[in-house]
């Protein structure tokens, strides 16, 4: 799976270096000072790494733990993100990864102590005087499942949740390795947070990840299991048959997956800063997405107001069908 | 449909005589400056340049054939020459997956995307023939002329460093007779079809990308367009392509009397809200 790594200098000996090369024996190691030398280099074609991306061994320095923008909750005021690892295994042509990096390699932070006493650090300073949860989103840069084989995320960083009882945890994928979830007792203060979207969508759209069948199994089996489950509706994808097909969808997940599992369901439209826009045109100029009936407001790129509200409209209205006024976080448009 | 385009670029003829041969290419005389051979083989055009020695000459021949438009973005440039390596056994090929310029200490990492199984090395560019090998990997003396040129006209993915060893701590390049070059590069000529064909497709694959429309040239000759506005249209016929496949705007769009009104034109017909289709 991973023919090529990239390894700094500073991490050669560290143990999760060392795991990794062992998992991929065959795989052509390259030394490098820093991974930016690799991954930021100017002239690269995302497109075309894609079709076979190299793993970057790297150690995070300066700042772990990051706060998200402000809209980004799902229902506590303190929200902060960390990147253990940039850019994904899927394809999924709306997103903003292939317009924000310039290369498709996997950079993958070996450091992960470093990250803990990161998390521990603003969770001490944020909690000190309340007893409000600080949220710690892990997706943000990255898919937190999909390479769980490679950064084994399960494994380094559960045991700082499991400690932290006031540290919750967003875990984003669009992935259906569970196995490593189902193997440890369920987390209650983890939220595993699966992107939802009509079939046609994953199958078009959504380029290498798990169908939609798939992901809403995985979440029916972690709910059983005692996981606490978020549905991330995010972004709304306008094409033909969107109403059915987000009427069919939301209609399998109440079925599939109990209420009660539900921590959160959050909905939000497609939207590109302009700069990232222009350089997802530039690879991919004839893709029904990006050709779409998108409008440009000068700083963003999307769906026209009418469509985004119609949208909103109409999939607000259809999750409050099936979901509590608590559970929903809507964008708002 | 498009071709795919590989320019093979090596310091010598004899590094490169092997692939003229084989790939039945013919001499471009109108070409003075450089040696240039011209020609197509299974579907895929080839040119073949001769630099000259070293790693400034090599930069130099890679901006001059974009300027003389013998290659463009989309063609996968390939060096192609000898090298000598610290480890590996005489008449080995292997593609530089690093190249070290011993001059500028700049480094290039060249992306992997292929699915070739050749042996990679770190590549240092050098400024005469060495000796003691310190560094392991391999030792030539165009790498770094080429990756620097690459890195600011080509597509990176589609360009690479491939040698063959000419010399070892066992076997020095003093030794070296000239007729064994192109025999050593021969013998790996079966490993390299492959690869062409691999780089053959995906610069067929990016031309294809670039492509403008075929309406695209009538349109500019119906009106003037601006440079901008050249840009406008090529990014709405791509549009319209995706939208409209088996549609020609020509016949959908009326007569628009100058350039402004045929971009408004495109745009209205392209902006209507109309969902995206994803299944046939």
């Amino acid at each position: 799976m991973i023919e090529q790594i990239y390894i700094e200098d500073s991490v050669r000996e560290h143990p999760t270096t060392l795991r990794v090369c062992n998992q991929f024996p065959k795989a052509s190691i390259v030394s490098i000072g820093r991974y930016g030398e690799v991954f930021n280099r100017s002239n690269q074609n995302f497109r075309l790494q894609k079709k076979k991306s190299a793993l970057i061994l790297a150690e995070k320095q300066n700042e772990t733990v990051l706060p998200t923008p402000s809209n980004y909750t799902i229902g506590g005021s303190k929200n902060y993100y960390f990147s253990h690892m940039l850019n994904c295994l899927y394809d999924c042509r709306y997103c903003f990864l292939q317009g924000m990096f310039r290369s498709a390699n996997y950079v993958f932070f070996v450091n992960d102590e470093d990250f803990k006493k990161g998390l521990q650090s603003v969770l001490d300073r944020k909690s000190a005087n309340s007893e409000e949860p600080v949220y710690f989103f892990s997706g943000y840069d990255c898919d937190s499942l999909a390479l769980e084989k490679i950064t084994q995320f399960t494994i380094h960083y559960f045991p700082f949740f499991r400690e932290n009882k006031n540290a919750m945890l967003e875990l984003r994928t669009k992935s259906s390795n569970i196995r490593p979830l189902l193997s440890v007792p369920p987390l209650p203060n983890a939220i595993i947070a699966f992107t939802m979207s009509p079939e046609p969508i994953a199958k078009e759209v959504e380029h290498k990840s798990a169908s939609t069948l798939r992901r809403i199994q995985s979440a029916k089996k972690l709910a059983h299991a005692g996981w606490r489950i978020g549905l991330r509706l995010d972004p709304l994808i306008y094409h033909e048959n969107w109403k059915e097909n987000y009427s069919l969808l939301l209609d399998q997940l109440s079925k599939e997956i109990p209420e009660e599992s539900i921590h959160s369901v959050t909905m939000g439209p497609m939207r590109f800063p302009k700069a990232m826009f222009h350089r997802i045109q530039e690879l991919y100029p004839k893709d029904p997405l990006i050709s779409g009936p998108l409008h440009s407001d000068g700083k963003n790129v999307s769906y026209e107001k009418s469509i985004e509200m119609e949208m909103h409209a109409y999939c607000k209205e259809l999750l409050s069908n099936y979901y509590s006024e608590n559970r929903l976080f809507c964008y708002e448009v | 449909m498009n071709q795919g385009d590989i320019c093979i670029v090596s310091a010598f003829m004899l590094e490169a005589e092997t692939f003229i041969h084989n790939l039945g290419l013919k001499q471009e005389t109108l070409f003075r400056e450089y040696p240039t051979f011209i020609g197509e083989n299974e579907g895929i055009h080839y040119t073949v340049l001769i630099s000259g020695l070293g790693a400034f000459r090599m930069a130099q021949l890679i901006a001059w054939a974009f300027g003389k438009t013998l290659v463009r973005p989309s063609t996968s440039i390939i060096n192609i020459g000898i090298a000598g390596h610290s480890n590996l056994e005489f008449g080995q090929i292997f593609k530089a997956n690093k190249c070290v310029s011993s001059f500028s200490n700049e480094t290039w990492f060249p992306p992997m995307v292929l699915k070739d199984s050749l042996i990679q090395s770190s590549l240092y560019c050098v400024s005469k023939p060495e000796t003691d090998y310190k560094l392991a990997g391999g030792y030539d003396m165009e790498s770094a002329g080429f990756f620097s040129a690459i890195s600011k006209f080509g597509i990176p993915e589609l360009c690479h460093a491939f040698k063959v060893v000419s010399d070892n701590p066992q076997n020095s390049w003093r030794d070296l007779n000239k007729s064994e070059i192109p025999m050593i590069i021969e013998k790996n000529i079966s490993i390299l079809m492959p690869v062409f064909k691999e780089l053959g497709n995906l610069s067929r694959n990016e031309l294809d990308l670039s492509t403008e429309h075929p309406a695209y040239d009538i349109i500019l000759k119906k009106a003037h367009f601006s440079k901008t506005q050249q840009f406008q249209l090529s990014k709405l016929l791509k549009r319209w392509d995706t939208y409209f496949p088996h549609s020609d705007p020509l016949d959908k769009l009326g007569n628009p009397v100058n350039s402004k009104q045929w971009l408004q034109k495109l745009t209205a017909k392209l902006d209507f809200p109309m969902p995206s289709k994803f299944s046939p």
